[in-house]
């Protein structure tokens, strides 16, 4: 059950990091995304 | 006068000594729990009506619970709310909802790369599980590989999903888990402190973050939810109703057209859920399944958790530091546990010891909230990778 234990915490931590990387890889892109969309408006208000 | 007496007080004197004093230690217990919340002021939420339950439900042939007498089952209502709202894990979903609508992830979108402590910080999740399993190795029959996993998860620091995942399970231990996840999250204080010091020189815990306040679109704030969910029901699918829920009380909050039910979510329907949550996990608090040898153990267990996830979030931060430029104060890293707000007032109390010009409440309460979220994915992992 050891090697069971091992496996899971293994997996779990990697899983974590994992998933943590995709969300702080996609607030990255949004907050980029959010700020270009600012841009673009500036840009259409200018005469 | 005797039947008279026989009549009054016969449930007491139908029980054997030996259970007439596991009632009374539990009876102790409940009341600790009660000192503790009141006079202590220790997780009041939670700690009185587990420790009032815990008195209920330990009286002789209590009508709190389900009893079956001269054949006929007689439904008790704490029974009838566990089965309502725990068993199928609703009272929990429900209180995350009141969670998420409380939570400003406004300084983990800022900076979201805080959210690496809070992955790093549940560590004492897994090694908990690890050690559990090497118990039952050693002593064979502690624990089945689903009894570790709800053990573990005391290490979330998050009552909700420790309820969740050891329900999920089944486990006979879920009283010891649930006291020990509890008392601990109220422990904080004191273990953190004390784990942080241990690793960290005065050199390190004088590292000053400067904070520049900088803005997060409201575009942002309401997507974050609506993507985390995504993202963490790929990952680990049986966390959606975990994570789900959460983010969709955050998504109340932040939506701005949904005031009222942001309110009532979290003060309402989070309260209400509460009471009835405390209340009902105590039907686990019964002497016969609580005060057993395993429970010392899962006490002691627990506390290995709440250490060890300290020392991982820290060990991670000084670990970024020989590869970073911009140097983070390695005491940030304890607060990537869940217990939200406790760990990041705790640091940041730390952080002024130290030098009382070194302010590190915003970047804590940003590994703070993203422990929140590390916790829960971490529950649904757990959930994916140890089969029922």
């Amino acid at each position: 059950m050891i090697i069971e234990g091992l496996r899971v915490t293994l997996f779990g931590m990697a899983g974590i990091f994992v998933a943590i990387g995709v969300i702080i890889g996609a607030v990255w892109l949004l907050n980029r995304f959010a700020a270009s969309k600012d841009d673009e408006e500036t840009g259409i208000k200018k005469p | 006068m005797g039947d008279f007496l026989g009549s009054l007080f016969g449930s007491l004197m139908d029980m054997s000594p030996a259970e007439l004093v596991k009632m009374l230690v539990m009876w102790t217990l409940g009341g600790l729990l009660i000192y503790l919340a009141i006079k202590r002021q220790m997780e009041p939420t939670l700690l009185l009506p587990m420790g009032f339950g815990a008195i209920l439900v330990n009286l002789p042939f209590s009508g709190a619970i389900t009893q079956v007498v001269d054949g006929l089952t007689e439904a008790g209502p704490l029974s009838v709310l566990f089965d309502a709202g725990i068993a199928n894990e609703l009272f929990p979903l429900l209180l995350f909802i009141g969670i998420g609508a409380m939570i400003d992830f406004g300084p983990l979108l800022s900076n979201p790369k805080l959210l690496l402590f809070g992955a790093a910080a549940q560590l004492g999740i897994f090694l908990t599980l690890t050690l559990a399993c090497g118990i039952d190795a050693l002593f064979p029959g502690t624990f089945s590989l689903q009894d570790a996993a709800a053990v573990g998860i005391i290490g979330a620091a998050d009552g909700p999903t420790a309820i969740f995942v050891a329900n999920y399970y089944g486990t006979k231990y879920m009283g010891a888990i649930l006291v020990a996840a509890y008392s601990y999250m109220a422990l904080v204080p004191i273990i953190q402190p004390a784990c942080i010091r241990l690793v960290t020189t005065q050199k390190e815990r004088r590292m000053r973050m400067p904070y520049a306040k900088s803005g997060v679109k409201k575009s942002v704030r309401i997507l974050f939810p609506i993507v985390v969910t995504v993202i963490a029901g790929i990952v680990a699918p049986r966390s959606v109703g975990l994570v789900g829920f959460l983010m969709f009380g955050n998504l109340l909050r932040e939506c701005g057209v949904l005031n009222g039910l942001s309110e009532t979510a979290q003060n309402a329907l989070a309260n209400l859920i509460t009471i009835l949550l405390g209340l009902t996990v105590a039907v686990k608090m019964q002497a016969d399944a609580f005060l057993t040898p395993q429970t010392l153990l899962i006490l002691g267990l627990g506390l290995f958790a709440f250490v060890f996830d300290t020392i991982g979030g820290v060990m991670f931060a000084k670990l970024l530091n020989l590869f970073t430029k911009n140097k983070v104060n390695p005491m940030i890293g304890a607060c990537g546990i869940s217990a939200f707000p406790m760990s990041s007032r705790v640091v940041h109390k730390m952080g002024l010891a130290e030098d009382n010009q070194n302010f590190l409440l915003m970047h804590a309460a940003g590994v703070n909230v993203g422990g929140q979220i590390a916790s829960v994915i971490a529950g649904g992992l757990i959930l994916n990778l140890v089969a029922k």
